[in-house]
């Protein structure tokens, strides 16, 4: 395989990996407070995380490109401030990958958050743990499976990230052109064998994915 | 067990329902016209102005880029008539005996310009020739050349200037003309290589250049009728090309053929 | 033996839930050493009072002071949070983390440097487990994971140890020899105790004191040969 050739494979992987390392922790956290905080706008927030699960993938690179590009609420401000520009850049193709994933991610991990008995944290505290210190010694500990399994499908979700990504990240050979993107452009362009090639490769991984995190949450997919 | 049976019921009473045709009157035969996006603004009026005289038929449009289009008429999507920004696809379609030969017109043509933001004083204004020295983290939008002819025009036109190589990382393609020309319009390209009929009515970008020279690029509008259609689409495509059709053509910023 | 102060000095006021009426336990306690039973039937406020004792509860109005020092004072606005607290829990189903194994369980409150010494294998020798110490939590008996409970709450030197009905899931052959062991480290460590239990036998077995409760309030207090009717109560 040529470097060119191989250019979205290691770009997918590169983007997937770094989405998960931004909406890993974010998601985690998130799916702990939504377990065990009990407060007032709760069910709005739970809606809000699932959003990008249900909403087309048109309307979320819509928002990204309103919220980040240059004329964007952020974005204008991001260039002002930092001289960052987000569209067309492997950034956006991270960005979008990390909110699509981010409600499997806390999907997946709540309800491992939630099955931790409250006993176990409490036995924790009396032996002189700090709140903090029960989250990461008994909390995560406890429910990693969960956790495992939800970081891992987030990956995979992320990997297949395509609609907000072509809005967002645009389609910029030799930069943003995931493997989905290039799927799309090398059905497009009639090579189908070069589309064939990324389809196979996005297949077995994502398969390999699947079946990881269900060996690590077995009943999860049975939900 | 026993909760299939209402399943079952559910389900075939559905389709039952989804399988009836309604009764009644035939709808007139519809044409299926696939359209370069860049003739998206004109092909309304087209049709409109040829239903006008011929009451009793209907047009439908599908626009998109013209590689895109060429794909679906090659995978055999049911359309009747394709006008695309260029003379390539519509010959390679001719080639493939996907289309009729002596159907093939050329109906328009068009000119290549540079756009971008109107920029008030301070530094001259941006060249074909002078593409080069858009700083290194600013865009320049073009149709992607390998399915949309405006960016064909494109690369063959930078590559000519000699400037194609040393563009190559500020490049970002458009899935058509008009996606390369919101680029434009959003500011994220400071530049975009699009036809100057995109301009029309657009007030935010100003046209900083245009394709001129020997080796400028000379874009047509090609036509043709695709193999098995009705007569219907012989009819709407001489309306097309007719002093009627060109009126309207030329109204949208086309020039003749 | 008797310390100055008494081990166990606490009043407790407090609600629990919401709708569609909380649930009030008004709670006096006093022992000078040795176990107190808290002893009614189940739904009387036992466990909440122990989880109150620990600070896992919050508590509207009260103190406690054990053995002199003082870990919630609501008039002083004093309220040690619980990982303060020092106080030793052990659940009614032991709660043991699963994704530790028995050593790592006991040694779990020790600082990390002490985790892996002499001091964790004490503790496991002295409640005669240090042979399980490599066993997974899901592998013991009910009175082993009994001892693995009281071992590792006892690794971290609390000065008050709450036991919430630690026999009930053990079987009969079992009982005899761990409540033998809890009454010994306890007197041995000087480590006073309060054991919540329905099973009368049991309060006049392990008890020092007894504190009665009926809906939430402290009904009688005596020991439980007294309450318990073998002698005319006080």
């Amino acid at each position: 395989m040529t470097a060119d050739a191989v250019f979205p494979v290691v770009l997918s992987l590169r983007v997937a990996t770094l989405a998960l390392a931004l909406i890993g922790p974010i998601g985690v956290a998130l799916a702990f407070v939504q377990a065990r905080a009990r407060y007032r706008l709760r069910r709005l927030v739970d809606a809000l995380i699932l959003l990008p699960l249900v909403l087309p993938p048109s309307v979320l690179g819509f928002f990204l490109i309103v919220t980040f590009g240059r004329r964007g609420l952020l974005g204008g401000l991001l260039e002002r401030a930092f001289g960052i520009r987000l569209v067309f850049t492997p950034a956006a193709a991270v960005i979008a990958s990390a909110v699509v994933a981010l409600p499997i991610v806390v999907k997946t991990v709540q309800p491992a958050i939630e099955s931790v008995s409250a006993d176990l944290e409490a036995v924790a505290r009396t032996l002189g743990l700090s709140p903090s210190a029960v989250v990461l010694r008994v909390t995560l500990p406890a429910a990693w499976r969960g956790v495992l399994a939800g970081l891992v499908l987030g990956f995979a979700r992320a990997l297949g990230e395509f609609g907000a990504t072509l809005m967002f990240a645009g389609n910029v050979p030799g930069r943003t052109n995931t493997m989905p993107l290039e799927i799309f452009t090398a059905y497009q362009t009639g090579d189908d064998a070069r589309a064939g090639l990324y389809v196979g490769i996005l297949t077995v991984l994502s398969l390999v994915i699947v079946l990881a995190a269900n060996s690590a949450s077995p009943r999860m997919l049975a939900r | 067990m026993r909760s299939l049976v209402p399943s079952l019921l559910f389900a075939a009473l559905f389709v039952a329902t989804v399988a009836c045709k309604t009764p009644g009157v035939a709808p007139p035969p519809e044409l299926s016209v696939a359209a370069a996006t860049s003739l998206r603004e004109v092909m309304p009026e087209l049709v409109r102005a040829y239903v006008k005289a011929h009451p009793d038929r209907r047009v439908a449009v599908t626009y998109g880029a013209s590689g895109d289009l060429k794909k679906q008429v090659e995978a055999g999507a049911p359309i009747d008539a394709v006008l695309f920004a260029g003379a390539k696809p519509v010959d390679d379609l001719i080639s493939e005996g996907r289309v009729d030969s002596a159907s093939r017109h050329v109906i328009a043509s068009n000119e290549l310009v540079l756009v971008g933001q109107p920029r008030d004083g301070g530094a001259s204004p941006l060249t074909f020739a002078s593409l080069t020295s858009i700083p290194a983290a600013e865009k320049l939008a073009i149709g992607d050349p390998r399915t949309v002819p405006a960016g064909e025009y494109a690369r063959d036109y930078l590559t000519s200037l000699g400037e194609w190589t040393a563009l190559q990382p500020r490049l970002v393609f458009g899935g058509n003309v008009a996606a390369v020309l919101v680029y434009a319009r959003r500011d994220e390209a400071v530049a975009a290589v699009v036809y100057r009929t995109e301009l029309r009515g657009v007030t935010d970008l100003v046209e900083l250049d245009v394709a001129r020279g020997a080796n400028a690029p000379h874009p047509k509008v090609v036509a043709g009728s695709v193999h098995g259609a009705s007569e219907q689409s012989t009819a709407f495509l001489q309306f097309v090309t007719s002093a009627e059709g060109e009126k309207v053509l030329a109204s949208f910023g086309f020039g003749p053929p | 033996m008797s310390h100055e102060s008494p081990a166990i000095d606490a009043r407790l006021s407090f609600d629990v839930g919401e709708k569609p009426k909380p649930f009030r336990v008004e709670a006096e306690l006093a022992l000078d050493h040795g176990i107190l039973i808290l002893f009614g039937p189940s739904g009387a406020g036992k466990t909440l009072t122990l989880l109150a004792l620990a600070g896992l509860v919050a508590v509207a109005s009260g103190h406690v002071k054990v053995s002199g020092e003082t870990l919630l004072d609501t008039v002083r606005g004093i309220s040690l949070p619980t990982h303060r607290r020092r106080v030793g829990y052990v659940p009614q189903d032991q709660a043991l983390f699963p994704f530790l194994d028995v050593a790592g369980n006991v040694s779990f409150g020790l600082p990390r440097a002490l985790r892996t010494g002499p001091r964790a294998l004490a503790w496991l020798d002295d409640l005669g487990i240090a042979h399980l110490a490599k066993a997974r939590v899901d592998s013991l008996s009910g009175g082993e994971r009994q001892r693995v409970a009281l071992a590792r709450a006892l690794a971290v030197e609390p000065r008050l140890l709450l036991l919430d009905e630690p026999f009930a899931s053990i079987d009969e052959e079992s009982t005899e020899p761990l409540r033998e062991l809890v009454r010994d480290v306890v007197r041995r460590h000087r480590i006073p105790a309060v054991l919540v239990t329905h099973d009368a036998d049991e309060a006049v077995a392990m008890g020092d004191r007894m504190t009665r409760f009926a809906r939430g309030k402290t009904v009688e207090t005596g020991t439980p040969r007294t309450l318990l009717g073998r002698e005319p109560a006080t």
